[in-house]
């Protein structure tokens, strides 16, 4: 009996992959994802010093040796976005007390877990790239964890996570998900343009923007090529709001209505896909967020 | 075949393809890049007897599919389905097996070629199955771009194996595999 199971063994095998890749809907194979993490963990020890080698190899966009300018420039950046995030909430802050006055409910503010993270590897496939990342469940991780690289600029939200590790899609990643943003056109002003930004597969952003006109003189507001543009999805997590997507690139008149602009925004850190290392931002919610 | 030889190896390869092949070997942003697992499995299939080639494909096959993530448009995002890259490799191997006959083995060139000819017939496996797939799953893919970047792929995984052969072929008594290298006053060639 066993000799006959041996020599039958590859037919099996064969037939059961067949079903397995042809016939399942990857809804069901979500017990793989516990797989992926434990080869993962396996993986790690040699992956990362390699991802370490590569970057070093390659010169990675960032340069970290001069550390003082690069905190005195992630200073400056993160109070920017802070001063932008403030204006944003007085705004905000004096539309819920029109609204209190109408009796409506006060959203709370939200803080954040921050955590920084070591790259081990990369998902294979050039139709999905992702990161995996060197943090998990264990050390706080949540589905609404996001990620960010040196300067604030948003690398992209956790899809997910296993006690130790967790998967990482760049925004920039071919079949991801469209993002509200906003053209800042002047320092410190949170009134600006907005976009709606989808990833090209390229490693930039595309999409159009609102067709504003000044009412003083009924210019058209058009957004210009070097202007930031930011976070501004309800989508996301509050804390995420105002951090960077990226610079115009590029601005187009759109195809479908000559009048209004469309335009390609690149993120400010070359290969969001292929980063070694990662902030992790996490809203801490309910009950640990109070003093 | 020693399986802890080839266990080492797989996790050597492994590591290659997870920390090198896309961050510091891809091409540009084209998504073109080598793959260090099926150089293994060619490599195993090239020097391999019996059924060692089969089951050496199959798990490298599958650590690849636990690898990959496939883009979905559905808000998951994502997903890995078991399968496509173990049947992919499988049947790249199966080529190589029916060509090493007419090969000379121990030439570095040769494991270049059959690593090349056996990915790309891989990826076309692959996106066969994908495409199919399409049917009932959102998967976001794009059958004919990722054709073309997955053959671009193998060409390059064929020129990466040459310099890799160089290694693997004084390593295959390593891993157990039939001796590659020409012994004096050996009565066949």
């Amino acid at each position: 009996m066993a000799p006959a199971l041996s020599q039958r063994a590859p037919t099996i095998t064969v037939v059961l992959l067949c079903v397995l890749a042809l016939a399942v809907p990857a809804r069901f194979h979500s017990w793989a994802d516990w797989l992926q993490d434990k080869v993962s963990l396996l993986a790690a020890p040699i992956a990362q010093p390699l991802v370490l080698a590569g970057a070093w190899l390659r010169g990675a966009g960032t340069s970290m040796t001069d550390e003082a300018q690069l905190a005195y420039e992630e200073k400056i950046g993160f109070l920017e976005s802070e001063l932008l995030r403030q204006r944003q909430e007085n705004a905000r802050l004096t539309q819920v007390i029109r609204d209190l006055q109408s009796g409506l409910e006060m959203v709370r503010d939200q803080p954040v877990r921050v955590l920084q993270a070591g790259v081990f590897g990369y998902g294979t496939e050039a139709r999905s790239p992702v990161l995996r990342v060197q943090a998990g469940k264990e050390q706080g991780v949540t589905p609404q964890s996001f990620a960010i690289a040196p300067g604030l600029q948003v690398v992209g939200r956790v899809v997910a996570s296993a006690p130790r590790t967790c998967t990482l899609k760049p925004i920039t990643a071919r079949g991801g998900e469209a993002l509200a943003g906003m053209v800042i056109l002047s320092q410190g002003n949170p009134d600006g343009l907005r976009c709606t930004l989808s990833p090209t597969g390229e490693g930039t952003l595309r999409g159009p923007v609102e067709d504003r006109r000044d009412p003083a003189t009924s210019a058209s507001i058009e957004p210009v090529v070097g202007q930031t543009v930011r976070l501004d999805d309800p989508t996301w997590p509050k804390a995420a709001r105002m951090l960077v997507l990226g610079r115009v690139e590029r601005v187009e008149p759109s195809p479908d209505q000559p009048l209004r602009k469309v335009i390609t925004v690149r993120p400010t850190v070359a290969g969001l896909d292929r980063l070694s290392e990662v902030v992790l931002w996490t809203p801490i919610m309910g009950e640990e967020a109070r003093p | 075949m020693s399986r802890l030889g080839l266990v080492l190896a797989t996790w050597v390869f492994l590591g290659l393809d997870l920390g090198l092949s896309k961050p510091l070997l891809e091409l540009g942003a084209s998504g073109v890049a080598p793959s260090f697992l099926f150089i293994l499995a060619a490599f195993v299939a090239m020097c391999g007897t019996g059924r060692a080639p089969f089951w050496t494909a199959l798990a490298l096959g599958l650590l690849a599919d636990l690898m990959a993530d496939v883009g979905l448009t559905s808000p998951d995002g994502r997903a890995v389905i078991i399968g496509p890259h173990a049947l992919a490799f499988l049947v790249g191997t199966q080529l190589i097996i029916a060509l090493r006959g007419v090969m000379i083995r121990r030439n570095p060139l040769t494991l270049g070629f059959l690593a090349c000819t056996g990915a790309a017939v891989s990826q076309i496996v692959l996106v066969a199955i994908l495409w199919v797939r399409m049917i009932f799953d959102p998967l976001a893919i794009s059958p004919t771009h990722d054709l073309l970047v997955g053959l671009g792929g193998a060409l390059y995984t064929g020129v990466l194996a040459v310099p890799l052969a160089l290694v693997l072929l004084p390593a295959a008594t390593f891993l157990g595999l039939p001796s590659q290298q020409p012994r004096r006053f050996s009565r066949h060639a």
